[in-house]
């Protein structure tokens, strides 16, 4: 746990030192003017600051998230990507901006976007709550792509030229050249579900050993639903509305950090929130490291190590059913 | 050897400008010998605004529909009586035109259609430099005719990127052409070559990391450019690209640097209106060096 926080705050100092001008403080040619030492602490308070924030936000989130609804559903695939909350925040996200509702009210957008994650999780409740792991999965992909074809067509609907483009932004995810007032609108929603979340660890660790020993040991099952469900949309919904959906985070890290917890779930939680974030600084990182003519999106970096891993998964699972 | 070089220049460029005079002088005589054509059409939006500006209104059928749209073309009110194309061939055939002209861009399946018909196709190519500009122009006048209203224009033209002067003594200050979602002009494009030939430094020619034609704004604030020309934001309807250029580190820059508004039809297509837009940055320019003087 120790170690795991030293490494998140190591890496969010590399956050702060690394550019797109390379590692370190930058350093430029001048041409008529001095480059004013005001310009470096701007970049770092403007620049990097907020995108290392949202960075150690948005991993913590998903890994928190994805720890919660995997304990809570008992289910190792469970997770807000593969699930379809992200999608749907994205989706409540992309109204608020493009209708312009945002314009007028700014905290509409993250409101609209944790909507979203709230309808999508009472949904799949609904459709999957008493069905298996397949069931949970098939109803998630169904609405992930229901959700991002409604997330397209509103981009496309839009007059500016440039909303189609920003598909990529919105089905990828990015922490590029974000601001401190996404930080500030993110941040107190995100923050009230990281509590809503955390306050479930109890009731996860009883629910391990079968609802009915839940019951038995004075777990209120409803009110766990209440506080893993509004947990997750409120943080998972909150980051998606500034960077996207960016995937696999959620799914990844708590089958990573399971091991090392000895399969406690309330211990699971502190640590896959840490090594979530880890995870995203790290992609972010390297997002910046690798400079190509056009951007590489962070949900590019996430998707490539996510979705092996996610069929590594599967295939484990295949063969503990065989056995 | 830049004694040299300067020589050699400033000869090569009183000979081009010889030659276009004579060719101006010999337009009138080859372009009599053949029918002047009397049905121009334009299917291309840069071909639109050479055509509008040299040849008279009773001669142009028609321009392509980007001719109206503010943003890409400058001509506004002077197409409100001339006829709309979107460049398809049935549409430019039905129109019968004696002259259709286009860019190098767009429309290649009609321009292929038009040419085996036996239709007369006058290709102009895409503008780079000021140079490419002269050679559009001369490559119209001789298909179209000209007159002396319209030698009067191409001469103030050529007077004025004349007068461009070409420094490389001093240290260049750097001249950025940034649009919205921080896509910058290439060197190889008209606003930076402009740029260079008025005096400044852009970009792509003093970081040779920085080909791409795209900056995130950390590199623009290190890179600290002296002069901003901001293209058209796209923010009548709302998306993450309005709010791209409120982010607070940009906001920063653009308060402690010189700006200049540019707009985008004066340099998107190399045509006459292509001066004023040096005009901008010249004037720039000496307001830059006589503020660092004070």
């Amino acid at each position: 746990m120790i170690i795991l926080s030293l490494v998140t705050l190591t890496l969010f100092l590399i956050s702060l030192l690394v550019g797109s001008m390379g590692i370190g403080l930058p350093s430029a040619h001048t041409t008529l003017n001095k480059v004013d030492p005001k310009i470096y602490s701007l970049i770092l308070q403007e620049i990097r600051l907020p995108r290392a924030i949202l960075g150690f936000t948005i991993g913590a989130s998903l890994g928190l998230a994805g720890a919660t609804l995997q304990g809570y559903l008992r289910n190792p695939l469970a997770e807000p990507g593969v699930m379809g909350v992200s999608m749907a925040a994205a989706l409540g996200a992309v109204i608020a901006i493009y209708t312009g509702i945002s314009l007028i009210i700014p905290m509409a957008l993250p409101l609209m976007a944790i909507s979203g994650s709230l309808i999508v999780i009472f949904l799949l409740q609904l459709i999957a709550g008493s069905g298996g792991t397949a069931t949970l999965i098939l109803a998630g992909v169904a609405i992930s792509s229901l959700c991002g074809a409604l997330t397209s067509l509103v981009l496309n609907l839009s007059e500016n030229p440039f909303a189609s483009l920003e598909i990529v932004f919105w089905l990828l995810g990015s922490i590029t050249d974000r601001s401190m007032a996404h930080v500030w609108l993110s941040g107190p929603f995100v923050a009230i579900g990281w509590l809503l979340l955390v306050a479930s660890a109890r009731d996860l660790d009883a629910l391990t050993l079968g609802e009915e020993t839940a019951v038995s040991l004075g777990v209120n099952l409803s009110r766990t639903r209440l506080l893993v469900i509004s947990g997750t949309a409120f943080s998972v919904g909150a980051c998606t509305a500034v960077a996207g959906v960016i995937g696999f985070v959620g799914l990844i890290v708590p089958h990573l950090m399971r091991p090392l917890v000895g399969y406690q779930p309330s211990r699971l939680l502190p640590t896959s929130a840490l090594a979530g974030a880890s995870l995203l600084l790290c992609a972010d990182i390297m997002v910046r490291l690798l400079s190509f003519s056009t951007e590489l999106k962070l949900g590019v970096v996430t998707a490539l190590i996510g979705g092996p891993f996610f069929l590594f998964l599967i295939l484990k699972l295949r063969q503990k059913s065989m056995t | 050897m830049p004694v040299n070089g300067k020589f050699i220049s400033i000869s090569f460029r009183s000979l081009s400008i010889y030659f276009r005079g004579l060719l101006l002088f010999l337009v009138p005589t080859i372009s009599l010998a053949s029918e002047l054509p009397k049905r121009i059409v334009s299917i291309n939006v840069c071909a639109d605004q050479l055509v509008a500006t040299l040849v008279e209104q009773e001669r142009i059928i028609s321009l392509s529909y980007l001719s109206r749209d503010p943003n890409s073309s400058w001509l506004g009110s002077l197409t409100e009586k001339i006829h709309i194309n979107h460049g398809t061939a049935e549409e430019i055939i039905s129109l019968n035109p004696d002259l259709v002209v286009t860019g190098a861009f767009g429309f290649r399946p009609t321009v292929s259609i038009l040419k085996r018909l036996g239709y007369r196709v006058l290709e102009l190519p895409f503008a780079k430099t000021i140079d490419d500009i002269s050679t559009n122009l001369n490559l119209l006048t001789n298909a179209v005719g000209n007159n002396k209203k319209t030698n009067a224009l191409i001469d103030r033209f050529y007077e004025e990127t004349k007068k461009v002067p070409i420094s490389t003594t001093e240290v260049l200050p750097l001249f950025v052409n940034y649009e919205t979602n921080g896509w910058i002009s290439r060197d190889d494009s008209l606003p930076n070559h402009i740029a260079q030939r008025v005096g400044f430094n852009t970009i792509g020619r003093q970081y040779e990391v920085l080909t791409s034609h795209k900056i995130d704004l950390e590199a623009l604030l290190i890179l600290g450019p002296d002069l901003i020309n901001i293209g058209y934001q796209w923010n009548e309807s709302p998306a993450l690209v309005s709010e791209y250029m409120q982010h607070p580190a940009l906001e920063e820059l653009l308060r402690r640097t010189k700006q200049i508004n540019v707009p985008d039809p004066y340099w998107l297509c190399g045509s006459l209106k292509t001066q004023d837009a040096i005009l901008i940055l010249k004037q720039a320019r000496e307001e830059l060096f006589s503020n660092r003087k004070n």
